[in-house]
Order: C-alpha cells, then structure tokens, then sequence
C-alpha cells in the first residue's frame, strides 16, 4: 500500500507544496528516505523532487531535459520575470497599507476589509493599488477598491500565494510560495550582480 | 631614533596617567555633569576647569555656553554605569544572601539558648528575604515572558524591536549571573538539621531558583531565536523594497535567460503538471459511504431518475449493507469494463450503443446496473471529454400521466476527427 500517492498526485499536478497548502504532505516531505521513494516512483516520468528557501516549498522538476522540457521551462521563466515586477508591488503596498513591520511571510493573515479601508483613505495608496490591479498579472478593470482587491487576491490564489480556508470568509493565508520568490529574487539579482542590499549595514553606506 | 620613541611613548604614559587621576580626581562633579548634561562651572574653580579643558575631558561648545563632557568620556561613564547596574544585581543577591546568612547565625544562637521568641521572629525574617530573593527573579521572568509572548509588541518598529530584545537579553544575563550566586550547597548547610530552615533554604530557595534559572535559560534560546527571525524579516523586507525600488527604476533591464544553460537551475526547472485522470473509488472503505451519496446526489441531478428518490435511497442502504469483498471486486470490475467501453466509443469512428457492447462483449452484468454505471462513469468525466464524447440517452416515457422516462439505452458519440 502506498501512502504516498496523494503526495506525488499533488506534486505530479504542478502544485507547490508548503506548510500552509499542504501541511501534511510538507511534513511528510521533511523524510529524505520518502523523498528517495517517491524520485524512484517518479523516475519513469522524468520528475525528481525539489526544494527551495530551504525546504520551505517541494515542487517537481524534470530529471533529464529534451526540447520540449526546456521549452516548457523557457515561457515559464518569461512568465516569472513578467510577474516579477507586479508581485513585489504587491508585496511593498501590502507592507504599507496595512503598517506591517516587514513584508509577509507565509503563514501572515491577511483581512481584506481592512486592506481595502487602509487604501481607500489614503489617495497615493489608492493610486498604487489601481496601478497594481491594472496590470496584466492581475488584470482588473474595476473601479472600486474594493473589486480591485477581490481582483488581486483572486489571482494570489490561483497562483497559490494564498490560501482562502474559507470562500465565504473575506481573509487569506500567504503560503511558502513568498519564500520561493525571495529565491528567485535572490537568484536573479546575485545571477545579475544587481546593487541591491539586503543587510541594514550596507544600506547605511549606499 | 629608538631612545626618541621611548621617550614619547614614555611621556604619552605620564600624560594618560595624569589625566586619568584628574578624573579621579574630579568624579564628583564629572558624574554630575553626565547626569545634567553639563558641568555647574560655579562649583569649580578656573585652575580646575583649565585643567579639564586641556586634558579634552570637557568642552565648551560656544562661548558663553556651560561645559560639557566630551564623547568619549560620558560614553565610558555610561559604560561603567551599565557594570555598576550589572554588579548591582548581584550585589543586592549577595547582599540578600548575606543577610539570610546572618539571621540564620542569629536563629541558631538563639534556638541554642531556648530564645524562642527571638528565634521565631529571626525565622520569619529569614522567611521573608527568601520570598523577596525568590519573588524578584519571579517578577523579572514574568516581565521576560510577557514581552516574548507578544513578541515586542509594544515596539513601533522593526528596529526598535530588535533594540529591545537585545535589552533583554542583556538583562537575562545579568539575571543568571545574579542567580548563579545561590550556592545549593550552601543552602544545603545552612538548614542542616532543622526542618523549618530546610523548608524555606533548600525546598523554597534552592528549589525554586533552580527552576527559574531553568525557565530563564528557556527564555535566551527564545529570545535569540526571535532575534534572528528579527534579523530574517528585516533582511527580506529590504530585499524586497530594494529590488522592487530597482527595477522600478531600470524597467529595460534584460535578464539572462537561465532556461538556456545545460544545467538549469533548479529553482526555474518546475516541470509542466500532470492531472491524473481519477474515479470514486468504491474499494476504499472509509470513504464508501461518501462515495455513495456522492453517486446518488449525482443521479438526483439528472430529471428522469427524480420520482425513483425513494428506491435509489433505499437501494443506497441495500448497497452499503453489501459484504465488502464482494463489492469490492464487482464494483472494480465493472468501473473497469465501463472504462474500457469508453475508450473503445473514443477509438472507434461509429456511435456506439452502451447495450449492444455489452452483448457483443458478452459481459455479465444485468442491463440496468451497466446503464447505471455508464451514466454515472459518464458524470465523472470532465466537461472537456463530456463534449468530445456526446452521450445520448434512448428514452421511452412510461405513460401519458406522468414524466416518468426509462432510459432503454445510452449512446456514445465517437469524437469528430479532422480528416
């Protein structure tokens, strides 16, 4: 009997799996011998498990790559760069409408009516969120504050930035998947040797 | 050239010392300078205030202005204030301890001479310096815990939180120096042979401190782990404004494309999903039941089988009440045998009948539980396949009164191929 295979049908669907989203299954993942037998189940299929932000998030990657692999990997790095630049958006005007100490991090609740007052009483706030929402990740064409922000947590969720525990509660759940993205960040920018610190020191000096 | 630097070297040393007397000559009003902020120039008088002024210990920033203590000198007074705060933790432990020493030398005389009053008064007080050692430490772990537990909520500010952690880490050393001043051994001494003392010295004392010395070791390692996803939080809010404030800034900025490299990095290797096709599975018996509503629910949606809802709910009971193993393998195959006449209905090029498949592949289940199980097969599939795979249903009304239909045959649509 396998008791994994809830584990590689989750994987085997593109699904990230963390702490938040899948709590049982990340537990199960921390076991490197289940790690071995799911890479040998999977081995066939040309999928080995793998990790980022130090075990924060498993997701599959391809073992070995032919044409249509890479192919497969090329649109979705075009794709990651493109919501790049609308994600850190979001991460900086939900630091600042809600006056948290630091951006989120998975497990962080966030209560969209109070997201939505935070915007709506402040204009340059209510400036950046319509921006934000335009854009072509989130692809709003409301008007209000309100449908704008319903907007962009819809798609946080198909994207699986967030979790909505219930659909008749207006509040959401960030998952490990932020932490994949302070990688990918951190990736580009040393990839890049782009100048941007991350350490209070430094900063003092820039 | 050698002789030369002795001799600076050995002024420097004449100088420093001088100096340093000079402090030590003038404590009184240097320490009253560092509390009021500047030095009451009345009190002193010009020979010494020179004095200080060229030994650059004080300053006058504008003419007409007070003296004040230059930098480094009110630093290194707050330094050896902070020492003084730290050894006066202890000092007041040893002083307490000292105390209890004391009074239990009194106790003891006291008991020896049949002094009953004197040594139940000294035993009360002995009682009380045990309770206030012991209810300080008390107090300041409790402090401790409190702002842990709301994680320096007090704080305005990232910064300011980390400040005062490091506050109280600092304080927790202190505290455990104070603490380790409790000799148990000692204790163990001092209440030798007497009950009550034993009571108060080794049970209350000894005991408890050691409990809080547990509890406040308990605190550091939370304290520093707090510091450290501190640190973490600040680091990644600074990545993230940093990177977001960069790229709003070189929005032409052309990133290498990583998928090119014969190794691609792991982080963008995130191979395309796979949706495993997947049924009810009526074998697992914890979900059986589930199962069962799941494939009623489904049969009350569709309008012909609507007036039978007492029949199907009956025949919902009659099926759970089913032997197991028996269900088991006869429900697996015919899911088994509905899959492989889909797939046969997707491969061929001509509708076909879920009835005369049944005939012509001489399978053995009763005409009625085949269609059953076609149609509720059928409901699993997704809308995508649904319209690749029309399904129509053969009817004949029961009679003229009613809506009552019997779906006499169910009919598969191959999908359309382009020629």
């Amino acid at each position: 009997m396998m008791t994994f295979g809830p584990i590689i049908e989750t994987l085997l669907a593109g699904e990230f799996i963390c702490s938040q989203r899948f709590p049982e299954y990340h537990r199960q993942l921390q076991d490197e011998t289940l790690q071995n037998q799911i890479n040998d189940y999977l081995r066939p299929l040309n999928r080995t498990v793998s990790q980022a932000a130090d075990g924060s998030v498993f997701f599959l990657s391809y073992q070995t790559l032919d044409k249509s692999g890479r192919e497969h990997l090329r649109q979705q790095f075009i794709q990651t760069l493109a919501t790049l630049m609308p994600l850190l958006e979001w991460l900086t005007l939900t630091q600042e409408a809600l006056g948290h100490d630091s951006t989120l991090v998975p497990g962080d609740t966030i209560k969209l009516p109070e997201w939505v007052v935070a915007c709506e009483d402040n204009p340059s706030l209510k400036q950046r969120l319509a921006n934000l929402a335009r854009d072509r990740f989130f692809n709003s064409q409301a008007e209000t504050v309100d449908a704008q922000i319903k907007q962009i947590a819809k798609r946080l969720v198909e994207h699986g930035y967030f979790i909505q525990p219930h659909t008749d509660r207006p509040y959401f759940i960030v998952t490990g998947k932020v932490d994949y993205l302070m990688d990918v960040i951190r990736f580009i920018r040393d990839e890049e040797n782009l100048p941007v610190e991350e350490t209070p020191e430094q900063e003092a000096l820039l | 050239m050698t002789d030369e630097q002795l001799n600076v070297s050995d002024q420097r040393l004449e100088q420093g010392e001088k100096r340093l007397n000079l402090i030590g000559r003038h404590a009184g009003i240097l320490m009253q300078a560092y509390q009021t902020g500047e030095l009451d120039a009345l009190s002193v008088n010009e020979g010494i205030l020179r004095n200080l002024l060229n030994a650059r210990i004080i300053y006058q920033p504008e003419h007409g202005q007070g003296y004040r203590l230059r930098a480094p000198i009110a630093q290194l007074i707050a330094n050896l204030v902070v020492d003084e705060r730290r050894r006066s933790i202890q000092a007041d432990v040893a002083d307490k301890l000292d105390s209890i020493r004391n009074q239990v030398d009194v106790f003891r005389k006291a008991h020896q001479r049949s002094d009953m009053y004197l040594a139940e008064l000294k035993l009360h007080i002995i009682e009380e310096r045990v309770y206030d050692l012991v209810s300080e430490f008390d107090e300041a772990i409790h402090s401790l815990w409190n702002r842990l537990n709301t994680d320096f909520g007090f704080a305005a500010s990232l910064d300011e939180k980390m400040a005062e952690n490091q506050r109280a880490q600092n304080q927790i050393e202190r505290l455990l120096d104070g603490l380790s001043m409790v000799d148990y051994e000692e204790c163990i001494a001092l209440a030798d042979g007497h009950v009550k003392l034993r009571q108060l010295l080794v049970v209350q004392l000894q005991r408890r401190t050691s409990l809080q010395r547990a509890s406040m070791l308990e605190i550091q390692h939370r304290m520093i782990e707090l510091m450290s996803r501190f640190r973490e939080q600040q680091s990644r809010s600074l990545l993230v404004n940093n990177m977001a404030q960069f790229l709003r800034q070189h929005p032409e900025l052309k990133v290498s494309d990583y998928t090119e490299r014969s190794e691609v990095p792991e982080l963008f290797n995130l191979a395309r999903g796979i949706r495993a096709g997947a049924h009810a599975d009526v074998r697992i018996e914890s979900t059986q039941q589930q199962t069962l509503d799941v494939l009623h629910e489904a049969l009350h949606k569709t309008r012909h089988l609507r007036t039978e809802q007492t029949s199907s709910s009956e025949s919902a009971k009659a099926m759970a009440q089913f032997s197991d193993a028996v269900l088991e393998t006869e429900q697996r195959q015919l899911k088994q045998d509905v899959d492989e006449f889909f797939i046969d209905a997707a491969q061929s090029q001509y509708p076909h009948s879920a009835l005369d498949y049944l005939v012509n592949n001489e399978l053995r289940w009763q005409p009625e539980i085949w269609l059953f199980q076609v149609l509720s097969e059928y409901q699993t599939l997704t809308k995508s396949v649904q319209v690749e795979l029309p399904l129509q249903r053969r009817e004949r009304a029961v009679s003229k009164t009613n809506e009552v239909h019997i779906i006499e045959d169910l009919i598969v649509q191959p999908p359309k191929r382009v020629a």
